[in-house]
């Protein structure tokens, strides 16, 4: 977990004051209504359709118990009693009053938290793969890497009026857990012949309106150079991307106009002027910032039998969720846990108040303290002793936070959608739900297998529909619902697009055809082959068929 | 005329900016364009003239390295508050070029940027007419700490 220095401390509470002066003038009626609005979303506050939504930056998705606990302060406090956990591994207030914004910036820079460009046309939080540091594939932590992007990238003059927003993922890890391939710019850690650190940089990619996956920008960046390299990116996209419409503002459409090698060409010559200048990163200052994570405290534990065996042997239902929920930790003797946030009857990613400040204790009891959110919109516990997995479980199961799900159909991505969202033209919560309900018996959902859903209400794309296995649009027709379905989309490795199964489905069959889809895989599935392996062998056709026999 | 911030002074605007077809006297202090400046350079460098040129956004920061030594200011354009470019400009021109002159922000200027502007090397605002001008020396400041070192001419203070 990074400790903030004293400058991280001053600059967060100078922008506390900042907003406050902001809003206090907007509320005085001295300050324009576009200009606040630009103003507030670089602070990460939106006017949306019932009340502002706050969106609290969680860098590089880490968070320590204390501050866990300041969020649930801030739920109970200010909001309805509950958060919501983001795709960019950010947590969401939806109900605060904009008077009382600036005191919970305040409550948040008391616990090194803030919201500092988590919305605007500017470089947002950092996104990065909630196993760093613990993996067990993972090549270099990414999390020294996330933080000097978030020093560099934070208030910067130069780049805090961009032509649309920017969004990084970094990953350090063989298995892409970040989407690197459908960023602004997505970054992997990786190492040269001479086993130096450096990156391969994905330049271009994007959801949104026009999804793109992102192209090798750099096969191998010096460590060193990362910071410098950066710069010459944003530059050539700050002066030349275009600003003129908003839906072709992004990097990926200046990218797609030049063609990646011109546009590598304008970034190179950028980057020879400015590659030797202070923007190099000195070996000194990359262990200044590392030496400002706290080394986690690890107990050296028995390899052996820990009593575990037993226990999943005694129980199925510990077992499921051992086997869905936990992972592979580097560390001999410890898991990690993966909280789902995904229970029947709840919006994907949503959290109450109790569960947060319970969670937080949990943490600080198994844990080290330490809990992480993923942009698949959970929680993980990302160290955890295996002699105390079953402890842990039977905790998470009394707050109701052990449902056996990760990965399954019911993991689903999830945007706010209409219900909050003001951009949104769908529903996407109560598609969740009625999913989730079709698949509530858990054999059925263990024999499907891991199938990624994702949901979106807009074309904006926040649910990462364009990337779930299946996808879901939602589409206004004539002021009803209706659900463009896309098949075959990927954010990992195989990073790919969902290519559009048909007509949009309306709402009071998108859930059946949701199931058609998953039943026709199971149907044709050859023993051991995933959702993707099928559709690529028999394509779409069967598919297609299942559904818009019944259907429209 | 809109309020003019100089070296954290108000002052009084004594350039006169000048269409491409205006005529200009000898020795007057002019703001001109890019495009003027280019066309006419030989006859401009004769007529003992105190030189600015206003950079619209579009425009490489480039084209005017070879006048840099020339010209006393130079005038970037904010089409709107929103458009970023004249940023890349400055710094550009204060740390590539080392331009020693004044960089003046016109246009949508607002109080609420200048301290933006400030760190990348604007030292000269003509505020948006319904600005603030207690407000704009005010902000000038607001946040004193930074993450950006003095890189590339940033001014960090």
């Amino acid at each position: 977990m990074y400790a903030y220095s004293q400058l991280d401390q001053q600059l967060v509470e100078q922008r506390v004051e900042q907003f406050r002066d902001q809003t206090s003038r907007y509320l005085a009626g001295k300050l324009d209504e576009e200009v606040f609005k630009q103003l507030r979303l670089r602070n990460g506050l939106y006017l949306q359709r019932h009340a502002p939504m706050l969106r609290v930056a969680v860098p590089y998705g880490v968070l320590n118990s204390t501050q866990m606990r300041a969020l649930a302060s801030i739920a109970r406090d200010y909001d309805k009693r509950y958060a919501h956990v983001t795709t960019r591994q950010n947590f969401q207030f939806n109900w605060p009053a904009l008077e009382a914004v600036p005191d919970i910036l305040a409550r948040l820079a008391s616990v090194q938290m803030h919201a500092i460009q988590t919305s605007g046309n500017c470089i947002r939080n950092v996104t990065s793969d909630p196993l760093a540091g613990v993996a067990a594939d993972e090549i270099s932590d990414p999390r020294i890497w996330c933080e000097l992007i978030r020093q560099w990238s934070t208030l910067h003059p130069e780049f805090s009026f961009l032509p649309r927003k920017f969004k990084f993922a970094v990953t350090g890890s063989r298995q892409d857990r970040v989407a690197s391939q459908v960023h602004d710019i997505g970054l992997q850690v990786i190492k040269n012949t001479h086993a130096q650190p450096g990156f391969r940089v994905l330049v271009g990619g994007g959801m949104g309106r026009t999804p793109v996956i992102g192209k090798v920008i750099q096969e191998f960046l010096p460590a060193a150079d990362l910071i410098s390299y950066l710069e010459a990116i944003l530059r050539v996209y700050n002066l030349y991307g275009r600003r003129d419409n908003l839906y072709k503002a992004r990097i990926k459409i200046l990218v797609n106009a030049i063609g990646i090698d011109s546009f590598r060409q304008q970034v190179d010559s950028e980057w020879q002027q400015i590659r030797e200048s202070e923007l190099r990163l000195t070996e000194e200052h990359i262990r200044q910032v590392s030496d400002s994570f706290k080394i986690y405290r690890y107990r050296k534990l028995p390899v052996g039998d820990t009593g575990l065996e037993r226990l999943l042997h005694g129980n199925p239902m510990f077992s499921s969720w051992y086997r869905q929920n936990t992972r592979e930790h580097r560390q001999p003797g410890y898991r990690i846990v993966y909280v789902s946030l995904k229970a029947h009857g709840q919006p994907p990613g949503d959290i109450n108040d109790e569960q947060m400040d319970h969670i937080a204790d949990l943490a600080d009891q198994f844990s080290l303290g330490e809990i992480r959110t993923t942009y698949t919109q959970n929680l993980v516990l990302a160290h955890v002793e295996q002699s105390q997995l079953y402890d842990l479980w039977r905790a998470l199961g009394k707050i109701k936070l052990a449902m056996p799900n990760i990965g399954t159909v019911n993991d689903i991505i999830c945007c706010p959608g209409s219900d909050f969202c003001s951009l949104a033209n769908a529903s996407s919560i109560d598609i969740s739900s009625d999913i989730m309900n079709r698949f509530e018996a858990l054999d059925r959902l263990y024999d499907i297998g891991d199938i990624r859903i994702n949901i979106s209400g807009c074309m904006n794309a926040c649910g990462h529909h364009h990337v779930g296995h299946i996808g879901l649009l939602g589409v206004d027709k004539k002021g009803e619902d209706w659900y463009q379905i896309t098949l075959g989309g990927s954010a990992t490795n195989d990073t790919a697009l969902g290519k559009v199964l048909g007509p949009a489905v309306i709402k009071a069959d998108i859930g059946r055809a949701v199931e058609q889809i998953i039943e026709v895989y199971v149907e044709l599935r050859q023993p051991g082959e995933s959702f993707l392996q099928t559709l690529d062998r028999v394509g779409r056709g069967p598919f297609k068929e299942r559904i818009y026999a019944t259907v429209n | 005329m809109p309020p003019l911030i100089s070296h954290n002074k108000l002052i009084e605007d004594d350039w006169r900016p000048v269409g491409d077809d205006q005529i200009i006297g000898d020795g007057e202090k002019v703001i001109i364009s890019l495009a003027r400046l280019r066309q006419q350079w030989d006859a401009l460098a004769r007529m003992h003239l105190t030189l600015a040129v206003e950079l619209e956004p579009t425009a490489a920061v480039d084209q005017l390295v070879p006048f840099l030594d020339h010209l006393e200011m130079v005038v970037l354009h904010f089409d709107t508050f929103t458009d970023g470019r004249a940023f890349s400009q400055a710094r550009l021109l204060r740390g590539r070029h080392l331009f020693s002159g004044d960089i003046r922000a016109v246009g949508d200027v607002l109080c609420d940027q200048l301290s933006f502007m400030r760190r990348c090397g604007f030292n000269q605002f003509q505020l948006a007419v319904d600005q603030d001008i207690d407000l704009a020396f005010r902000l000038f400041a607001d946040i004193s700490r930074h993450y950006q070192r003095a890189s590339l001419g940033l001014v960090t203070e």
